[in-house]
């Protein structure tokens, strides 16, 4: 192609970089000679050069680069002792590992402390409310029913037994205080009626008939004054139908030659506290009745309740108060049991006098107790 | 997963989730919190998740709420940290778990944290990455270099192990 006015930039531009043949560089000399106008603008290409930049890495370029070993072995490198530690090598990578490792003192000390690096778990930290975490509800209706119920169940237990006890007693001391216990449990024992006899328990579960709630007491014989235990049978009272509005009904009678401080003692069987729900069907299988000895309120509340739903609330954390479960806890329980049956709202007022003593416990405006 | 599969991950994990977080934020109340939060969001999905990823759900989601808390409170971890570290550095230890335990709290947060799942519960890689939503490559790596410094860090002359 000749070279014209038109087109010589890109001869200027091939020329200085090195792009033309021979003939093309002799051409372009002749059409320079030619046109001398063009010579300044030829060699001005000449100094058309990019400068290199000067980029670097954003980062450390040692981060790009691998590993190289420190140990006196060529056959074997950090990562590779690292890989053999976190379980990363096949078996026969595993041998070369510890046959360097044999070899080298200086593979020898980097494999060892690479063992020692590895951290174990300090067993001594557990997680300090476990209990609290655990879901006691099966997501079954009839179940959350029938475990409320039962709580509903020793609410109305303490409030009967609340009715029957002395005027000298302060309740909420007896549930705080262990009761001592009496000395000869097998003569006690002996004096109690037996189980056969009491009409409730020759059946293995209460009919359904009933709709009220009642605590029985075995008024004491005048010989026995000081040391009758007092009977409550807890699954007369336990029984709570979720259709019909409970009724709480007291002896008129109460035991008040029994020195409960002293001497009193509960039997119960609660074993067989049962109640009735609209999902009969899951309802639990009565247990076997057994007799039990308690030493405390509180101790009778925390077995009937594990007995019958399988709830340790003794050692269980109040999430609310991040105290373990204590009978009042129980009987707020019992309350929100009778509020969800009844369908109610339902509060507990207490009155208590100047020395702390309770004086009256009503449940919303229907059920008050006074001494 | 039942109540009594959940309650079984209670028994089983509760304590592995708090000495996780524990470890790594070093604040009682807040890891208790972060344990109750992670369990209690389980159980509301308990509907949805399988007993057997139970437990990589139960660390994910403890794994992330640490984060957050860690992200809302990071400058006070910080201090914590480097007052944590000072008062240690000057000391003699003669104990491998104490210079262990100082160089854990050394590591960069997401080297901790990775080494930790991989050493305290015994995650797989892909599994630690499920968890820190990070890819296998990248765990590895991060693993490496923490073993790597944990070693260097136990292997210095003034250690005396």
């Amino acid at each position: 192609m000749k070279i014209t006015r038109e087109n010589y930039e890109a001869y200027f531009l091939d020329y200085h970089e090195g792009n033309l043949t021979e003939g093309q560089k002799a051409a372009l000399m002749e059409f320079l000679a030619q046109n001398p106008s063009l010579k300044e603008e030829f060699w001005a290409f000449e100094m058309v050069e990019l400068e290199e930049e000067n980029i670097s890495l954003p980062f450390d370029r040692n981060f790009l680069k691998k590993p190289v070993s420190n140990t006196d072995h060529p056959s074997i490198s950090e990562e590779t002792l690292i890989a053999y530690h976190e379980g990363d090598l096949g078996d026969e990578e595993k041998r070369q590992v510890l046959k360097a490792v044999a070899e080298s003192p200086e593979a020898r000390k980097a494999f060892t402390l690479y063992s020692l690096s590895r951290l174990e778990a300090d067993a001594s930290i557990v997680f300090p409310a476990k209990a609290a975490l655990k879901k006691h509800i099966a997501g079954s209706r009839g179940l959350i029913i029938r475990r409320l119920a039962v709580a509903a169940a020793l609410l109305s237990f303490m409030v009967s037994l609340y009715f029957l006890l002395p005027g000298s007693l302060n309740m909420q001391q007896l549930a705080d205080e262990q009761v001592p216990a009496i000395p000869d449990q097998k003569e006690e024992i002996s004096r109690i009626t037996p189980i056969e006899e009491l009409p409730v328990l020759a059946e293995t579960r209460p009919t359904i008939q009933p709709k009220t709630a009642s605590v029985s007491a075995i008024e004491p014989t005048p010989q026995e004054t000081t040391r009758q235990p007092a009977r409550m049978d807890v699954s007369q009272l336990a029984y709570i139908d979720s259709h019909e509005r409970t009724e709480l009904s007291v002896p008129d009678q109460r035991p008040q030659t029994i020195d409960l401080r002293k001497d009193f003692y509960w039997f119960t069987y609660a074993g067989n506290i049962d109640i009735a729900d609209e999902d009969e069907d899951e309802l639990p299988q009565s247990q076997p009745m057994e007799e039990q000895r308690y030493t405390s309120l509180a101790s009778l509340a925390y077995s009937g309740i594990e007995r019958s739903t399988g709830v340790d609330l003794k050692n269980m954390e109040n999430p609310f108060t991040d105290r373990n479960f204590g009978l009042w806890d129980i009987a707020g329980m019992g309350l929100a049991g009778i509020s969800h049956i009844t369908g109610t709202s339902l509060t507990v007022d207490k009155e208590t006098d100047e020395t702390g003593r309770i004086t009256s416990l009503g449940i919303g405006e229907r059920f008050r107790i006074r001494r | 997963m039942t109540a009594q599969e959940y309650n079984q991950c209670v028994d089983e994990h509760a304590d592995g989730v708090y000495r996780f977080i524990l470890k790594n934020i070093k604040d009682e109340d807040k890891a208790r919190d972060i344990v109750q939060d992670s369990f209690e969001k389980m159980w509301t999905k308990a509907g949805d998740i399988e007993f057997s990823k139970a437990k990589s759900y139960l660390f994910t989601t403890a794994y992330h709420t640490m984060i957050d808390a860690i992200r809302k409170d990071k400058k006070q971890t910080e201090l914590n940290e480097e007052a944590f570290n000072k008062h240690q550095v000057n000391n003699s230890y003669s104990d491998l778990k104490e210079v262990l335990n100082q160089a854990v709290a050394k590591l960069p947060e997401i080297q901790r944290h990775v080494i930790m799942l991989r050493d305290y519960e015994g995650y797989s890689y892909q599994e630690i990455g499920e968890i820190t939503q990070l890819n296998e490559s990248q765990v590895k790596v991060y693993i490496y270099r923490a073993r790597n410094f944990l070693k260097n860090y136990i292997g210095k002359p003034d250690m005396v192990i």
